[in-house]
Order: structure tokens, then sequence, then C-alpha cells
């Protein structure tokens, strides 16, 4: 309840509906997701208290969420990741003419399946945090391989590129002084590389201007110029229709929610998996595909819950459980907070503070999505060849409100060139962004484990809990080569 | 093919960078290898990944899709020198002035000279919409 009235204060309140609009509209935009909108945007929030930055931010995110699918539906072409399976039935909705109601169920699936992981989080979060308490360096380290090596494997599927994206990462958060010895490492002698490299720099360049550099190829080809459907009568739907969604919505939410938390798995996973479930249950498989409107309600609901999901380890244990989660973890170091269990004891207005903006912010993301969702895609009408000019400019802008550097604008233009490589070979860049923003802490806690134990690497070995996180690390590695293996075998016989 | 010289690449970086670990000065207080060690590894990861990887493409052989990007790539190296040229201007002329200019560029460069009031109207209205609400709002100061 406490949370509810951090929400309430005005300028709080304020942000939080801008957020989600901002969230929306870049949401919307092809290639643009939550990671890169809330990346750009996190220099506005420089300036805010902390929790109504998080607020903030939080709100960008599942803004994103909702607006990822508009043109996933309308244009068949996914905001992002995790809007690829709004495509499968939702466009054929709008070549059916029943875009109305593939708009309205994905905003109502999405409020829903948001509501109810909102709820599951406020259950899990303080148990989650007493578990966490237990944890010290070699537990740390343990469950940050998991998270590394599940982000890694998860991804899209190739191990190899997974890892590698990793180890850049992990590289990039090795420049600078390090912490416990002062030497200076990788700084090829430069004063402003001793503090390190900003990872929102690493961000913005990978996801905002690799973003930019990858459209350039596109507009002279007239991909994106198709006709979007502007006007729209009453986004609603059927008793029916709702009666034929509820169901997979409630299904498709707890999947969500739990992957959400792992590590690595993202909202592209959650959504594409309850997908399939449905499909799987479904009395009348044939129909998915060809608009059925199940077909969009798990997924929104499931990548709503997800993203949801991914913000509880965050603020409880520290570790983001999604590239998107990674920087808003980031933007809380940045504050000097300690995201971890102590966070909801020591900052409650961050905490609760968070917790209600799900709850609200939800509710405000659904709301302007039902009445205004006609309105809003006429943003989806503005020429990319404006467009990413105006981005481009945004990014560099946005690095400079950071450090008020320009060595950063150097930085910046290394990792979109960089963003840009990684996309051409389909090197993932979600292992990178969550590598450079928990490295640092990530070789801290494996010293830190060894100056305890005095060089005894049995240390990481001697805790319940950190074997088996190791356990599990292993495993997601070696996992998803042996179901490789096994589907060839299968596949030749 | 495209994976094969991605993955040389790789594992050549990752050797030259163990190296470069190595050569990493030692600590003055503590173990001395106590910065070193992490990189170390990290550098024989990246060799191993690379070794991997290039193990694996040369097990496959997949036909290639040759893409043209020849087009393309000159307009991406034309947006990197005006990021280059943008970064080098900031703070001799100023963040008003080299932001139009660069938003300008940009915007002729793929919108087309024929569009010049749109152009030159949208980088106006935004370089001054942004210094306003840095200036203003939030309180940076901008060169």
């Amino acid at each position: 309840m406490y949370g509810f009235k951090v929400v309430f204060i005005p300028s709080n309140f304020l942000w939080l509906t801008l957020g989600c609009f901002l969230g929306t509209v870049i949401g919307m935009l092809p290639g643009l997701g939550p990671a890169t909108g809330i990346a750009l945007l996190l220099p506005l929030t420089f300036v805010m208290k902390p929790e109504t930055a998080l607020i903030t931010m939080c709100a960008i995110f599942y803004g994103a969420m909702f607006g990822g699918s508009r043109s996933s539906i309308l244009l068949n072409i996914p905001g992002d990741g995790s809007a690829v399976a709004s495509c499968f039935d939702g466009y054929p909705m709008t070549l059916k003419g029943e875009a109305e109601v593939a708009l309205a169920i994905s905003a109502i699936a999405s409020f829903i399946g948001g509501l109810i992981s909102s709820i599951a989080f406020v259950l899990l979060a303080l148990p989650l945090a007493k578990i966490a308490l237990m944890f010290g360096p070699p537990e740390y380290f343990a469950l940050m391989v998991l998270a590394l090596t599940a982000t890694a494997s998860m991804s899209e599927g190739k191990v190899l590129k997974g890892l590698l994206s990793m180890a850049l990462g992990l590289m990039v958060s090795m420049v600078g002084l390090d912490p416990q010895s002062g030497v200076s490492r990788f700084t090829f002698g430069n004063l402003e590389l001793q503090g390190g490299i900003d990872f929102v720099v690493v961000i913005i360049g990978i996801y905002g201007l690799g973003e930019v550099f990858k459209n350039l190829e596109k507009i002279g080809r007239g991909e994106m110029l198709q006709p979007i459907k502007k006007k729209f009568g009453k986004i609603w739907i059927t008793k029916e229709q709702w009666k034929r969604s509820l169901v997979p919505m409630l299904r498709a939410t707890p999947i969500g929610f739990l992957i959400g938390i792992l590590p690595g798995a993202g909202g592209t996973i959650a959504a594409l998996m309850s997908y399939n479930v449905e499909k799987r249950l479904s009395k009348e498989p044939e129909r998915f595909g060809k608009g059925a409107i199940e077909g969009l309600a798990a997924p929104e609901a499931a990548n709503n819950a997800c993203s949801i999901g991914a913000i509880l380890p965050t603020l409880t244990l520290g570790i983001p459980g999604s590239g998107t989660a990674a920087i808003m973890l980031g933007a809380l170091m940045i504050y000097g907070l300690q995201p971890g269990p102590l966070l909801f004891e020591f900052y409650p207005e961050i905490g609760w503070g968070v917790v209600a903006s799900l709850f609200v912010g939800n509710f405000i993301a659904a709301v302007m999505n039902l009445p205004l969702a006609g309105l809003l895609v006429r943003i989806l009408a503005i020429p990319p060849k404006i467009l990413y000019p105006l981005i481009t400019a945004l990014c560099f802008i946005g690095v400079y409100a950071i450090n008020l550097s320009v060595v950063d604008f150097y930085l910046l233009i290394l990792f979109g060139l960089l963003g840009y490589a990684m996309r051409k070979f389909e090197i993932p860049t979600a292992p990178m962004i969550l590598a450079s923003v928990v490295g640092r802490k990530f070789e801290q806690s494996f010293r830190q484990s060894l100056m305890i134990s005095g060089g005894d690497f049995s240390i990481f070995f001697k805790s319940a809990i950190s074997v088996t996180l190791l356990i599990l690390a292993v495993l997601s590695l070696v996992y998803p080569t042996v179901s490789a293996a096994l589907k060839k075998k299968r596949h030749a016989v | 093919m495209k994976d094969r010289y991605l993955s040389a690449a790789v594992l050549g970086f990752g050797i030259i960078y163990t190296i470069a670990a190595w050569n990493l000065p030692r600590a003055p207080v503590g173990n001395p290898l106590g910065p070193v060690y992490f990189p170390l590894v990290l550098g024989l990861f990246i060799a191993l990944i690379g070794f991997l990887m290039l193990l694996q493409s040369l097990k496959a052989h997949h036909e290639e899709h040759a893409a043209k990007s020849g087009r393309y790539a000159i307009r991406i190296l034309t947006v990197l020198a005006f990021c280059v040229a943008y970064a080098l201007m900031f703070n001799r002329i100023g963040f008003l002035f080299s932001s139009f200019v660069f938003l300008s560029a940009l915007l002729i460069l793929l919108n087309g000279f024929k569009k010049w009031l749109m152009n030159f109207s949208i980088s106006i209205l935004y370089t001054v919409g942004i210094w306003y609400l840095f200036e203003k709002v939030f309180l940076i100061n901008l060169p």
C-alpha cells in the first residue's frame, strides 16, 4: 500500500503516464524494442529522483511491450523479438478485416497477463529477497555464471555465438582501473578510459546506433513502405471472442512469468512457447496462423507476464533476467543503489514504488492502447528516412548527457559499428549487454571468494546453493547441443 | 564462408587478447597476478570459442547466398563519416550548430535534397527543442 502512495505523487504519476506513452510509441516503431527505448530515454531520467526514474523506466518497458504488437498486427513487422509470435495470428486477423478485434485483444491480454504477474511479483518478492540474504560472494559468482551462460545459450540457439557475445561484454567491463589493486587495464594510456566504459554507451551503441546502421540497408529497398490502415471502427471484442481467449490468456500468464524470472530466456521464448502450447491444446489447431484469436491472446499475455517476471530477480537478487532488465539494473547502479535483497528494506519507496507502478502502469498502458490505438498507429506513418536521422542524433545527445564527454562519442560510434557487425553475423546482442552490466561484479565476486578461501577453488563447491547453480549453468550449456544432436538423429532415422 | 572468416578473426583476437592480458601490469599490493587472472582466462576462452567455431564452419558446407551490400556499404560509411565529423565538431563549434549540420546532412543523404525545406525545418526544430529541454529543463550544459 505504501508503494501506491509513492506512485500517486503527482510528478511520479505524470512520468509514469508519459513513460507508458513514449514506450508505446517506441515499441511500435519497427526494430526499436523496449531495450533500445529505455537506453535512449535513460539520459532523461538522470535528473529525476531514483524512484521516479525507475518508475519511468518500468513504464517505458511495458509501454513498449504493449506497443510492440501494434506493428506486428497491422504490418506484419514485429517491433521486437517478443512480438514475433503476435504476427502469426495477428496479421491474418487484420487481413480478414478484424484489425479492431486484434488490437483490442492484444491490449486486453497484455493487461491481464501483466495484472496477474504483478500479483505474483508481490507474493514472491520478499521470500526471494530472504533467500538472497544467504548469498555470499561464491553464491553470487555461481548465480552470475548461471545468468550469463543461460542467456548465452538460449538467446538464439547458437551457443558459441552467444558465448562470444558474452565474452565481448565481459571484455568491455575489464577496461578501466581495477577496483581491487588500482592497476589500470586496457586503457591504452587514455585517462578518460580509467573510469571504465559506461555500459549506457555500450547499450545505446549496440541497440540504438547499431539498429540504425542495419536499417540504412532497408531504406533503399522500400521494404518498409506498406499502406497502413488508418481508420478504425470501435476497438473492442465480443463476448464470444472473450470466452475463447480467456483460458489461453490464463494459461499463458504463468508460462510467461516463470520464463521471465529465469535468467536468459526472454519475451521471445515466452511468447513462442505459449503460442505452441495453445496450438497443441486447441481442438482446431488448423485455425492457428489464419487469424485465431487465441493465437494472439496467448503470446500477448505471455510476453507481458514475462517482462514483469524479469524485473523480479533484478530487484531482489541484483541479477537481471533479460537484456532490458540489465539496463534497468545498470541505471539503478548509476544512482548509487545496490539492487539486491536489502533494497526493499533500505529503500522501500523504490522497491514498493516499482511494484505499485506495475499495477498502475499496466492499467494506464491498457487504457491508452484501447481508445487511442487508432491515433497512435499514425506514428507508424513517419517515413523511416526521416525517423532514423532523428534517432541517430538522439543517440549522440543521450550519450553526451551521461558523462559530458566527447570521448564517449567515439566509443558510441565504435559500439554502433560492432552492433551492426553483430547483426550481420547473427551474433545475439543480449548476452553482451548483460555481461557488460554485471561484468565488474562478476569478477569481483570471483576474486572476493578466493580471498575468503585464501586461493582455494573448492569454496565454490562448498555450499549447496552454489553447487546447484553451477550445475544448472553447465546444463544450460550442454542442453542445446545435446537436444540438437538428438533431433538430428531422429531426422536421420 | 562468412562464418569461417569470422571464426578465424575471433581465434586471432582471442590470442592477441590473451597476450595483452599477460602483459598487464602486476598488482603492487596483494597477489601480484590478481588483476591478470580474469582477463587471461577470458582471452583463452575467446580463443577457444574461435577454435570451436572454426571447426564447426569447416564441417558445415552450406550454399552461400551472396548478399549485395555494396551500395549500402557506401551509405553506411557516409553516415559513419558524418558521425565522426560530428564528434570532431561538437566541442569546437557548439551543440546547436554542429547538431543542426549533422542532422541536415543525414536527412539530405536519406531523404533527398529535393525536400530541403522540410529537412532544414525538421533539423532546426529538433535541435532547438533538445537544446531547450537539456539547458532549461534538465539544467545540463551543452557546449
